[in-house]
């Protein structure tokens, strides 16, 4: 299978005032055609940033980005023009926000935004995306009556299935959800998560589901990004990853979900807290929590080694004896 | 929608009942006598008795409270002024066309140059433009409007010579007091409307818009503006309805025949019908200019709409935020 996104060492600043969040760090990524890659990490990792680069929908006057390159079907995405990135946002690659209460424009009709995007990216009569509009609305189980009625007349889970709808209106490649059941409660969460489930097998494209909820990624991802720091730690199939998983940040991350068989104790929480983001140390950015910690640990970074065909984790522990001596 | 608009037009009764009341009563109890305003310092005691008997003066203060009652309630008479002896109805009704030209011409002005200038420094934060036109607007919102009106003439009559110094008769006329009047509100607008866009800009719907792939100028005017404006529409009412109120200055400077002055010549000659006609005017124009602002308000924002329907309108900053 081809590659339909690469991101190829990927770093992205902020420029606060008195100082700078590296909020991602030299990352690569490759999103094949029809894979769904799940991107893991506690608030501040970096996953919506790097979704916001994708998109090229970072703040002009904060983020900077300070080097790499993304590719969407062979093209850079980084050299193209805003109105060249204009065509290819809400077609080529659309994006489900986080928060669905405030996603959607409160004075316009709910019908109007989603014919918004048909209309911007297919040259069809008002009528026509119109029309396009409400069967997006019906696919996403919404009554195509409820058109013309507006943002607060929906509960949250409807909005964010309007969101969703706006997101797959013109049949994207690509498909960023950040957090999309973040905000929901539980059982609106699982409908949501069917919803797109279905979806996403009914339009075999690929999807960047951004998550800090391992559930979602077992549910339904091919490919899972394990990210601290700004850094990816560990990358593999979800198999891989949620079952044999390499990194000690991954598997203090796993431990400490409750288990539903297992027998009931108190939750094990990863002790410390994340690494400054303004100031990150010049080597693994997780050593000050890792029980793992050796003495290596603080003299560099480590770099992403393959463990397994396909499966990547960025910790001293998997060097082998002649790649520590480099 | 229209059971509301009732509504709110039946809520202004108590309202206006209210203010006339307050007015009547503090007009009565305020020191000076109208008889010797009218009749001048050379008139003897007799003289002014005989004038105060003729306009009901030394009645007791609720009789003559309720006869002006019923006199306003019944016949819709406001009065008879003191000093020119004129129907006050008839005077507010020659002044009103030109007060309310005066407001509507600035109100324009102020709109059209208020809002882009509002809506550039936003979207250009800390540029120049943005430094340059709030530093504008902090002068505007500053500088008193006859200082600001004198200058005018100084410049653009005086020393240029292009336009008239004062007078109406002309549209040329017109250019000086309109700028005069519309610096404060349009300093105001532009304020409002750079620190509404500013608020909305960063909204979670304005990253979607951009997320659909929407260009920059629909952004700004579709999604933004329309969510900015309710703050800009209240500035709008608040400054409308005071220069509705009259202009004193400015009409004093450019010898406008408006109600502003008709007001404080009122109120300096003890003309106690003309000062409660008015405040009653007074009252009557914020009432239906914030009847309106409402209704616009509604005409913008669905949610408001909501409440108009449900009949339950409640603060709309409290719901647009929520």
């Amino acid at each position: 299978m081809e590659n339909l996104l690469q991101i190829k060492n990927l770093t992205v600043h902020y420029n606060m005032e008195t100082s700078v969040v590296e909020a991602v760090n030299d990352i690569s990524l490759d999103i094949k055609r029809g894979e769904t890659l799940g991107l893991v990490g506690e608030t501040g990792a970096g996953k919506t940033t790097t979704a916001l680069a994708i998109m090229g929908l970072l703040q002009k006057a904060r983020a900077e980005i300070i080097s790499g390159e993304i590719f969407l079907n062979g093209e850079s995405l980084l050299d193209k023009s805003a109105k060249a990135m204009q065509k290819i946002r809400g077609d080529k690659v659309s994006m489900i926000f986080q928060d669905p209460m405030t996603a959607l424009n409160p004075v316009l009709t709910v019908g109007e935004q989603i014919a918004e995007v048909v209309r911007l990216h297919e040259k069809c009569s008002r009528a026509e995306a119109a029309a396009r509009a409400k069967e997006m609305l019906e696919t996403v189980g919404i009554p195509s009556y409820r058109y013309k009625e507006y943002p607060h007349q929906f509960s949250g889970g409807m909005k964010q299935r309007v969101v969703i709808a706006i997101a797959l209106a013109c049949s994207p490649d690509l498909l960023i959800a950040d957090e999309p059941t973040t905000a929901l409660d539980v059982t609106i969460q699982a409908q949501v998560l069917e919803l797109m489930k279905e979806q996403i097998q009914k339009r075999d494209m690929s999807v960047i589901m951004i998550t800090h909820d391992l559930g979602v990624v077992a549910e339904i991802c091919d490919k899972c990004a394990v990210m601290y720091a700004g850094e990816i730690v560990e990358y593999g199939t979800v198999e891989d990853v949620l079952d044999y998983p390499t990194h000690p940040y991954t598997r203090n991350l796993l431990n400490s979900l409750p288990s539903i068989d297992g027998e009931i104790k108190k939750l094990q929480p990863i002790e410390g807290a994340v690494s400054d983001p303004t100031n990150l140390p010049p080597y693994c950015s997780f050593q000050n929590r890792c029980k793992e910690c050796m003495e290596r640990c603080t003299e560099g970074n480590p770099k992403l080694v393959e463990v397994a065909p396909g499966h990547w984790s960025k910790c001293f522990q998997h060097y082998k004896e002649s790649e520590a001596e480099k | 929608m229209l059971r509301y608009i009732i509504k709110r037009v039946l809520m202004m009764i108590p309202v206006i009942f209210g203010v006339v009341t307050i007015v009547f009563f503090i007009t009565a109890i305020t020191p000076g006598d109208p008889a010797a305003q009218i009749l001048g310092p050379s008139s003897t005691e007799a003289q002014r008795a005989e004038l105060r008997e003729e306009l009901g003066l030394n009645r007791p203060i609720l009789v003559q409270y309720g006869s002006y009652l019923k006199n306003l309630v019944l016949k819709g008479d406001l009065g008879t002024s003191y000093i020119r002896k004129a129907p006050i109805a008839k005077e507010i009704a020659e002044r009103f066309p030109t007060t309310f030209k005066l407001a509507c011409y600035s109100m324009i002005l102020a709109i059209v140059i208020g809002v882009p200038i509002g809506i550039l420094s936003a979207l250009r934060r800390y540029s120049w433009i943005d430094i340059a036109s709030m530093s504008f607007s902090l002068v505007g919102v500053s500088i008193p409007n006859f200082w600001f009106a004198l200058l005018l003439i100084l410049v653009f009559s005086v020393k240029i010579g292009w336009l008239p110094a004062i007078g109406i008769s002309s549209p040329a006329g017109w250019i000086l007091p309109v700028i005069a009047t519309s610096v404060a509100s349009l300093a105001q607008i532009a304020r409002t409307t750079r620190s509404s866009v500013l608020e909305t800009m960063n909204m979670d719907y304005i990253r979607t818009a951009r997320a659909k792939g929407q260009k920059e100028s629909v952004v700004v005017f579709k999604h933004m503006l329309k969510n900015a404006v309710i703050p800009i529409l209240t500035v709008c009412g608040l400054m409308f309805g005071m220069t509705l109120g009259g202009q004193v200055l400015i009409e004093s400077i450019f010898a406008i025949p408006g109600l502003g002055k008709y007001m404080v010549d009122a109120i300096m000659s003890n003309d106690y019908p003309c000062v409660q006609s008015s405040v009653l005017y007074l009252s009557v124009v914020f009432s239906v200019v914030s009847l309106i602002i409402d209704l616009l308000y509604a005409a913008v924002d669905p949610r408001v709409r909501a409440q108009f329907k449900s009949g339950k309108p409640k603060k709309i900053k409290a719901t647009a935020k929520a």
